[in-house]
């Protein structure tokens, strides 16, 4: 349902500020949508425009302007401008500073919205109204969109559109985004020519208490009959939040996502290797042995083949962190998590990203524009990539499958493989609360700063969603393994089966990767690092899922291991000493030349960056000497 | 946006403080317990900041909630549940609601 409505006495009128610099007939070009965090933006945006932007359950999860084509709309084309959430135009923050510039045209590459579409929670809607006059008087056509209507209609709420739209003096629309209802008032309202002069009848309004009394006033005159509170959402929050069994059900959370790396990962990954192995058997078969099929089947193959296996582990952890942020329980951890981050001079705005960073580094330290003090924001960019993300994943299981037994521990609750890989996971959050607490107390102290977190409604991921964002990770994963896994396969490959000494292929010391390998192996020896993990290192400053494909060509390249698996191929070359301290430096390290470039570009300078990757690569190097010293005392 | 301690404990100015008995901290209701805002305490961009999530006198405000681990406590206002600090309760003046 969409309505139009003229301007209504009960708001003051100011001229100077108001009015619209569009000509009457023209179209609409460039449209943004805005609106207060988990209004559900994103979700409209994607339904408009066919896009898949990511959307979850909780505040801050756009932090930088989207772009997109209206779908259908072949002969006049519109854009839409996704912006990140926001309570009024004042930023306090990065990414309200995005939003607030996208607006007001001050946003390089981003042409001036020539309208705008509000998008509100009606089932929260005293609120969020408060948004409208700030965007009111910046003079642009406006529709104020109600979302989650099916929502209010379910809860036993309602409004009276013809009141409101006549209060506020701009058209409304009822929708539901996520059910698709709706939808049609916002097209006619894109695609209609403006009548009139699109002036508005702005509310005189100082500040955001102001604004929140005009909303609260403006409710209660359209006749809003609020929701009934969400009655799961409290019977969960007694639960999850409750003294005892919240910290508890934490506790088993993380716990249940690590072992179903292995219990659900592992017998799918072992699927896969069967069935690339003898896909790979199938298609080189024909090449006969020689210096071709060494180079393609054992050093390509085998290379991308090790890394691609690990394809059903990541989906897994995909699959888990897409119902974490969906269901609105992240909102949640960030509230248990405060007192800890509190400790060390953040707050549980810093934990939102630091989770994200489970999944990927480069989004984490986007999503730390949320933070609106400039040091914490820098402190949670700098500690964001020590949080065990997915692409340190690989190495783990690989390491993990080989040295440590396939035993229980808790019952079949939680085995000494999935202790070791929580291990790792607290390893990684323990150096990045350490590094925080240093870096907070010394070069970035600042005084603490207020925080306060809105907690969204628990909702049902919908199985589209978690199929949606799983796939995408899994589709960037193959994608990396296809171009920069590919591309060092390929290299490494010919490496280690040249020069050729009268014609035939040198043994893999002899070969020049040996040669460089053994260059380097005094440094890495005191790590109990042998010359291949060297060559592996130097390889995964790229990306750090590259060391399990350098192994996989590097394994598959040396007559004495070609028919071993690469666990098997592992347990042989490495002590447990030095298989704990390569675990120990994974934790530490930051080879990602996509974080670098992340960072390098969140904070406008190399100097971070630079100081990032000298601090992490110490502590690396410094973790894995006393971890392989320890292990190996221990073992003797 | 920086807190300190003289900051949160700073009364608006020409705005006295209210002496009414039934007016307390935020911070000191219980959980279960209701009340209007009668006065924020702070000033500037941080008055600001709290008015966004409704934090503005004539709100009613009813503590739901205790988080675990920690001081914080969920706050109902409207149909919104906000999650604060103790110490930012403490600047926000509410008037019991006797039930």
């Amino acid at each position: 349902m969409s309505l139009r409505a003229a301007c209504h006495a009960g708001c003051h009128h100011n001229s100077n500020d108001c009015g619209t610099q569009r000509d009457s007939t023209e179209k609409f070009r460039t449209v943004a949508l805005i609106g207060p965090p988990n209004s559900g933006k994103s979700t409209l945006f994607n339904r408009l425009t066919a896009l898949r932007q990511k959307v979850a359950n909780y505040p801050g999860v756009t932090v930088e302007h989207r772009t997109g084509a209206l779908a259908g709309n072949s002969r006049n084309k519109i854009t839409l401008v996704d912006l990140p959430g926001v309570y009024d135009l004042t930023a306090y923050s990065e990414d309200e500073r995005v939003a607030a510039q996208v607006l007001h045209g001050e946003m390089p590459g981003v042409s001036r919205p020539d309208a705008v579409l509000i998008v509100v929670d009606v089932t929260n809607m005293e609120r969020h109204l408060s948004i409208v006059p700030d965007v009111l008087r910046t003079g642009l056509p406006v529709l104020l969109i109600l979302n989650m209507a099916d929502l209010l209609e379910k809860r036993g709420g309602r409004v009276n559109l013809v009141k409101l739209a006549g209060q506020v003096g701009v058209p409304v629309a009822l929708v539901s985004a996520a059910s698709n209802t709706g939808i049609e008032a916002i097209n006619e309202f894109l695609h209609a020519k403006q009548s009139g002069n699109g002036k508005h009848v702005l509310p005189v309004l100082q500040g955001p208490a102001a604004c929140q009394r005009w909303a609260r006033n403006l409710t209660r005159a359209s006749e809003y009959r609020p929701p009934l509170p969400a009655k799961w959402t409290r019977r969960m929050d007694g639960l999850l939040l409750h003294p005892v069994w919240g910290p508890l059900i934490f506790l088993l959370v993380l716990v249940a996502l690590f072992q179903a790396v292995f219990t659900i990962g592992q017998p799918l990954s072992d699927g896969l290797q069967s069935v690339l192995d003898k896909l790979g058997e199938m298609l080189f078969a024909w090449m006969g042995v020689g210096f071709a099929k060494s180079i393609l089947f054992d050093g390509v193959w085998k290379g991308l083949g090790s890394i691609l296996v690990f394809l059903p582990q990541i989906l897994v952890l995909f699959l888990f962190i897409t119902v974490l942020e969906d269901s609105g329980y992240l909102a949640r951890a960030a509230l248990i998590a405060d007192r800890t981050m509190q400790r060390v001079g953040l707050n549980g705005k810093s934990f939102v990203p630091l989770l994200s960073a489970y999944a990927c580094a480069v989004p984490a330290i986007m999503a730390a524009r949320t933070i609106e003090n400039r040091r914490d924001r820098l402190a949670t960019i700098l500690i964001a990539p020590f949080m065990t993300c997915s692409a340190r994943l690989p190495i783990y299981t690989l390491v993990i499958a080989a040295f440590i037994p396939d035993r229980a521990l808790l019952g079949p609750l939680l085995g000494y493989r999935g202790a070791a890989m929580l291990g790792m996971y607290v390893l990684g959050f323990l150096a990045a609360l350490l590094t925080a607490g240093v870096l907070k107390s010394s070069i970035l102290k600042s005084c603490s700063m207020p925080f306060v977190m809105e907690l969204p409604e628990y909702r049902w991921p919908t199985l589209r969603s978690m199929f949606i964002r799983s796939g995408e990770r899994a589709w960037i994963f193959t994608k990396n393994a296809g171009s920069v896994i590919l591309i060092v396969a390929t290299i490494l490959a010919l490496l280690a089966n040249l020069p050729l000494v009268g014609g035939v292929q040198p043994g893999l010391q002899h070969s020049f990767i040996g040669r460089l390998g053994h260059v380097i192996e005094p440094v890495i020896q005191p790590l109990g690092f042998n010359w291949r993990v060297g060559i592996g290192l130097i390889t995964s400053v790229f990306a750090r899922e590259v060391i399990v494909g350098t192994f996989g060509t590097l394994y598959g390249a040396d007559a004495a291991s070609r028919d071993l698996t690469l666990q098997s191929a592992l347990q042989h070359d490495l002590a447990p000493g030095g298989a704990a301290a390569l675990l120990v430096f994974f934790a530490f390290a930051l080879q990602c030349t996509s974080t670098l470039a992340v960072v390098k570009r969140e904070t406008n300078s190399w100097r971070w960056p630079v100081f990032q990757f000298s601090y992490m690569a110490a502590l690396a190097y410094t973790g894995a000497f006393f971890a392989n010293f320890l292990i190996s005392r221990i073992w003797l | 946006m920086l807190i300190n301690r003289r900051m949160l404990h700073r009364k608006t100015p020409g705005n006295p403080a209210p002496t009414d008995e039934k007016v307390n901290p935020l911070s000191y209701l219980s959980l279960g317990e209701a009340g209007t805002v009668r006065q924020v305490c702070l000033e500037g961009t941080l008055r600001c900041y709290l008015a966004r999530f409704g934090f503005i006198e004539g709100a009613v405000i009813r503590v739901i909630r205790r988080v675990p681990l920690g001081g914080l406590r969920v706050y109902r206002i409207g149909q919104a549940e906000i999650a604060l600090r103790p110490e930012m309760a403490e600047t926000i003046l509410v008037l019991r609601h006797t039930e």
